[in-house]
């Protein structure tokens, strides 16, 4: 039997389409991390304007006033954590860390549901 | 050796064939996410455009209250708020109008030229080449006669009633000394009047005990020697932190109404930049929309050297004659994409004017 004469010709062509998707998986990759991480930032923005907005709406409005809001689990597709002080809430995603000024507030929000309450002052529990 | 098979035309095709694939894939990728880019630029504009129309949250804000970025008091465009909105970097603005790319806001009147309400041509991140002009703001002055800083600037200076028929549209208001004393219509009256007026971005610049309770103020007699500054705000009137001024007369010290700290929740950002016996002989504060200045006395000589009247003459006319520059119109930057602009219409001493946000990511 005749050995394949295109063996080293076959290894080098095999080679270059390697090279070449590697490049483009390479190219890709970048792009979509990028985009990946811009997805995290409105992620968050999404949810943290919101609390903004909530916060003030609640600061506006006669006493007895009261709001259910529901934070979801996730931020999209992104684990996220929560953190609240008296005059902002903090909200982490991988290497993202944003803080949103609020009104000042007591209590502190968490993922599920929450209770905005005007009584005086602008409660969350 | 027999010559590779492998180097035959079918398999250069396939290779070119396969080359082709993979640039089309890439290519394919990137307008997608380009046009998701695009859309979320667009839905970037137009909720900052939506807020430029809004007060912004404080309705007051300064910019260490700031949380939610408007331009508007009172229904109409705010010197005060765009002023402020020019001052902070770039990161704190794009925050305050919940943006993340970049962005450009400017001004233009009836006939598409920029506006410079800003102090500059626009805010944002681009840089416009402009021509150095001044503009002189609508200045009125009401005052006893005694203290003679107004009559040196470009303010109009009344001495009666009048004053208050024509400060609706003015931008700058100073009272200086016993103002209750000149005019005859009821103080109480003048009070609301006042704090109406102060609904805008207005900046007022008081000069003595008024006679009359007005934007929070209310003072006490106090003897003192000196006036010792104490915040570098003081920069704002032409005074340096840590000057001393000595107002004695004949070498003795003489009674200056400082201030009791005001209250109320028209009163916001209170800051004591000079005391007299340790209370507050010259001080700043937000009174509903605009920026109050309140200075015990117009006499006095400042150890940096100088005398108080010069330096709140041109405190004064430094507030009234104010960088409005002559500015051409924008150019962006070559590498722009998914550039949107959205335009709204505001109101501003009884003309329109459009608010232009220009945003765009960078390829």
């Amino acid at each position: 039997m005749r050995r394949a004469q295109f063996a080293l010709e076959f290894i080098i062509m095999v080679a270059i389409a390697l090279m070449i998707g590697i490049t483009f998986l390479a190219g890709s990759s970048i792009v979509l991390k990028d985009t990946s991480e811009l997805q995290r930032l409105e992620a968050l923005n999404g949810i943290g304007y919101l609390l903004q907005d909530e916060v003030i709406l609640a600061t506006t409005v006669e006493d007895g006033y009261r709001r259910k809001i529901v934070l979801p689990q996730r931020a999209g597709r992104f684990q996220y954590a929560i953190n609240t002080s008296a005059t902002s809430v903090s909200l982490r995603s991988g290497s993202v860390d944003i803080a949103y000024p609020l009104p000042e507030i007591t209590g502190s929000f968490k993922k599920g549901t929450n209770i905005i309450a005007k009584d005086g002052a602008v409660v969350i529990s | 050796m027999r010559s590779g098979q492998a180097w035959s035309v079918d398999f250069a095709v396939s290779l070119l064939l396969f080359v082709a694939a993979m640039v089309i894939a890439y290519t394919m990728l990137t307008n997608v996410l380009s046009d998701r880019k695009f859309d979320d630029v667009r839905t970037q504009a137009r909720g900052a455009a939506e807020l430029l129309v809004t007060p912004g949250y404080p309705d007051h804000w300064t910019n260490e209250s700031v949380i939610r970025t408007g331009l508007v008091a009172d229904s109409e465009l705010s010197l005060r708020k765009a002023r402020a909105l020019a001052s902070v970097d770039n990161d704190a603005m794009r925050k305050g109008l919940r943006v993340t790319d970049a962005v450009y806001v400017y001004v233009l009147n009836a006939t598409n030229g920029t506006e410079a309400v800003f102090g500059e041509c626009g805010v944002g991140d681009l840089s416009v080449s402009s021509v150095p002009a001044e503009k002189t703001l609508n200045a009125l002055a009401i005052g006893d006669g005694k203290v003679g800083v107004s009559v040196e600037t470009n303010a109009t200076v009344f001495m009666n009633d009048s004053f208050f028929d024509e400060m609706e549209r003015a931008d700058v208001l100073v009272l200086e000394g016993n103002v209750a004393g000149v005019i005859d219509r009821s103080l109480e009256q003048s009070s609301i009047d006042l704090a109406d007026v102060a609904m805008r971005g207005i900046t007022a610049i008081v000069i003595g005990d008024p006679g009359f309770p007005v934007w929070g103020i209310e003072t006490n007699s106090t003897t003192a020697s000196t006036i010792q500054v104490t915040s570098g705000a003081g920069k704002r009137l032409g005074l340096t932190e840590g000057e001393t001024i000595d107002i004695e007369i004949g070498g003795s010290p003489v009674a200056i109404p400082t201030l009791i700290t005001p209250g109320g929740s028209a009163v916001g950002n209170f800051e004591t930049i000079a005391t007299a016996m340790g209370k507050p002989a010259i001080a700043t504060w937000t009174f509903n929309d605009a920026r109050i200045w309140y200075v015990a006395t117009h006499q006095g000589t400042l150890s940096g050297g100088g005398n108080l009247t010069e330096t709140l003459i041109n405190a004064t006319e430094d507030v009234i004659t104010i960088p409005w520059p002559s500015c051409s119109p924008p150019t962006f930057p070559a590498n722009a994409e998914q550039i949107v602009h959205y335009d709204r219409i505001v109101s501003y001493h009884d003309r329109l004017l459009t608010l232009r946000i220009v945003m765009w990511g960078v390829g």
